[in-house]
């Protein structure tokens, strides 16, 4: 082979490794900035909760001033949320408020008038429908977590991520009363979870 | 096939899909290459009239101009073919929107809607847009060629017979035929099925006039296999230009009939019987609630089997395939479009939990439903009222409504029983006011319910109205009933 051809394959291959890397390297932070879009979906229902949270309040005190614990619950699961920085506080920080606001609902059972309150009742909904969606958007993070985790944790793009300093993301774990994960087989013989973002239902 | 191998993002699930059809295109053009050149070699052959030129040796054609012409122009007429069928998968999604007499949701029916965008932030996607259909048979399906333009349609029947779990397992399972791309494969079959299907159905129509009815059967057997014996006995005797034509287009009709039908049969079978599975895995990773699908499979599948037939072109796109049973064909008895809902609940019985709940009593509810649903059909059109009632719906009709269903018998648009001049009111949310008696025509107004109009006459499936500010047509399956005055 005369070396004109190859240097001409040389060239190529090099070219192909180049593209090569180059391709890994944006499909890397294809699957970071789901995560971050996933991660803002999130957001977005935390907020809506939080802002339905001091109406909800208000509301009920008018009815049941002197049930002052579970509003000093709510208040300090609030500011958790608010000072929570990192995936696994505003995790830890949601599930509190989602156990205090559990609490509130069940004080209420004991004011028959607030109960029938339709101002109460909308922002019940509101508020339920909401950690529904919570729900769901943690559902489809940690989905987009698990992927880009374990893209960055196997080969070959374990190189890149390590080299361009790609860290794994956070899960939004719950605390066990949420939905459980369901796991799918089609043999009925293998049954390993999908995501360990929540442990099964008991 | 163990757990799902498939990608668990939508994102990569698209990328993934995408890959396939490629794929799949190229296979069905690589398959089709031999075919074009066969039949250019036949038409070069005999097929076309020969203007005097003399036709060589056979397989001197090959490679001759008109052969060489001929298979140009097959393949030029496949490309565009090709690109036709993209185009009609756009047009067939909002064909069958239309066929299947769906509405844009109205107001109200809040469940089915923070169902459907609970779900879709779930799975990522963007919802799709929501229709309602009248029937009272409970099914769904969803069309679209794009996850971003997709659209979901339910009929009223499945919102009134499911419950808030069971309906989120079903619109789960139709989320994700959209997230997987089903969707695009399966409006390109539909309209591929019904395309092969149209000249049985002609021969059907003309044929189910009763005094041809009997010979229709023994016509098409007969032109087939007589068609087929021709070919063969031309194959083997030293063919005669003519005789070789006759042969030619005898092939025509066992085509359409024979031909045609099954290897679409073949291929629905094929994909779609994989993809509802898959889909049912999904919605219930999705909802995280096997039992609840399971429930609505139980339910759904006894209660379909209604005499409410649908075309079966588009018979695999619904959750539960719509058509009676005992319209059995050989050609679907062969090929199903849906694995059968025990296998589907098979399938769910091993994931999560198990199922624990009684299905036994889920399918009886079906079953009543289905005994409750025909009475209703067959009986005097007294339920119009009480069956809206009894459909979950968030918004009572107006109170004035109620009154006037009381005292008046609620009339169904489309009986003959309206005069023109007289006034009806209407019941329904938010009936489309057109402008042209043509479905696709433009919305002038939503008229609300209880709203009085003075009806003009029919025009088709549409009646011409005038309310008291403008006149357009409302479709006949409006439903309306007569005011207190005009009764």
């Amino acid at each position: 082979m005369s070396p004109a051809w190859l240097s001409v394959a040389l060239i190529a291959m090099l070219g192909g490794a180049v593209l090569f890397v180059f391709s890994r390297y944006n499909t890397l932070v294809r699957s970071q900035k789901r995560v971050q879009e996933a991660w803002s979906g999130i957001d977005v229902q935390l907020r809506r909760r939080g802002s339905l949270v001091p109406n909800l309040v208000e509301t009920v005190r008018g009815y049941a001033e002197h049930e002052r614990e579970v509003f000093e619950q709510v208040a300090s699961a609030r500011g958790a949320m608010q000072r929570a920085g990192s995936a696994g506080q505003t995790a830890a920080a949601s599930n509190q408020l989602t156990q205090a606001l559990g609490h509130l609902f069940a004080v209420v059972e004991n004011y028959p008038q607030l109960r029938a309150s339709e101002n109460f009742l909308t922002l019940r909904q509101d508020v339920l429908d909401t950690e529904d969606k919570i729900a769901f958007a943690r559902q489809f993070y940690n989905r987009n977590v698990l992927d880009y985790n374990t893209r960055i944790a196997t080969y070959p793009d374990a190189v890149l991520a390590s080299h361009f300093g790609f860290n794994p993301a956070e899960f939004f774990e719950t605390d066990g009363d949420g939905r459980a994960e369901v796991h799918v087989s089609f043999d009925g013989a293998s049954t390993r979870p999908h995501a360990p973002a929540a442990p099964p239902a008991a | 096939m163990a757990e799902t191998a498939a990608p668990l993002l939508v994102h990569n699930r698209i990328d993934a899909n995408r890959r396939n059809t490629r794929l799949l295109v190229v296979c069905f053009t690589v398959l089709l290459l031999p075919v074009v050149w066969g039949v250019s070699w036949l038409l070069a052959w005999g097929g076309v009239p020969s203007f005097g030129f003399q036709v060589g040796s056979r397989l001197s054609l090959v490679g001759s101009w008109r052969f060489n012409i001929i298979t140009f122009c097959i393949a030029v007429l496949l490309t565009i073919l090709a690109f036709a069928a993209v185009y009609l998968t756009s047009f067939f999604s909002w064909f069958l929107l239309w066929k299947s007499g769906a509405r844009p949701l109205g107001k109200g029916w809040l469940e089915l809607r923070q169902v459907v965008e609970n779900l879709c932030i779930g799975a990522g996607l963007t919802p799709p847009t929501l229709y309602v259909t009248t029937s009272e048979v409970p099914n769904a399906f969803a069309v679209g060629c794009a996850h971003n333009q997709a659209s979901l349609v339910v009929s009223k029947g499945l919102l009134t017979l499911l419950d808030h779990r069971e309906l989120s397992a079903v619109v789960a399972h139709e989320l994700s035929h959209i997230a997987n791309r089903d969707t695009d494969l399966s409006t390109l079959l539909a309209a591929f099925a019904s395309v092969a299907r149209l000249p049985q159905r002609m021969f059907m129509s003309v044929s189910s006039i009763p005094p041809l009815f009997g010979t229709a059967g023994a016509t098409i057997t007969g032109v087939t296999l007589g068609g087929l014996l021709v070919y063969l006995v031309m194959i083997m005797s030293d063919p005669d230009l003519v005789w070789f034509q006759l042969a030619v287009l005898m092939l025509i009709p066992s085509y359409l009939f024979l031909l045609a039908p099954l290897m679409i049969a073949f291929v629905r079978k094929t994909i779609s019987h994989e993809r509802e599975l898959l889909a049912d895995a999904d919605a219930a990773l999705l909802t995280r609630d096997p039992e609840g699908l399971a429930l609505a499979l139980a339910k759904v599948s006894a209660a379909v089997g209604a005499p409410v037939s649908s075309d079966s072109a588009f018979a695999h796109m619904f959750f539960i395939d719509p058509t009676p049973p005992p319209s059995f064909s050989w050609v679907r008895g062969v090929s199903p479009t849906h694995p059968s809902p025990d296998e589907r609940i098979d399938l769910l019985r091993r994931m999560g939990d198990g199922i624990v709940e009684d299905l036994g009593a889920a399918s009886e509810a079906g079953v009543n439903y289905r005994g409750e649903m025909l009475l209703r059909q067959y009986a005097p059109p007294k339920p119009r009222v009480a069956a809206r009632d009894a459909i979950a719906s968030p918004e009572p009709p107006a109170p004035t409504v109620r009154r006037t269903g009381d005292s008046a018998k609620p009339v169904h648009a489309l009986t003959s029983q309206w005069k023109t001049g007289s006034r009806f009111q209407l019941i329904d949310d938010e009936t489309p006011l057109y402008e042209k008696p043509d479905g696709w025509s433009t919305v002038l107004q939503r008229l609300s319910p209880g709203l009085v109009v003075t009806f003009m006459g029919f025009e088709g499936n549409f009646a011409r109205v005038r309310t008291e500010h403008t006149e357009g047509y409302i479709a006949r399956i409006a439903a309306a009933q007569p005011t207190a005055q005009s009764s």
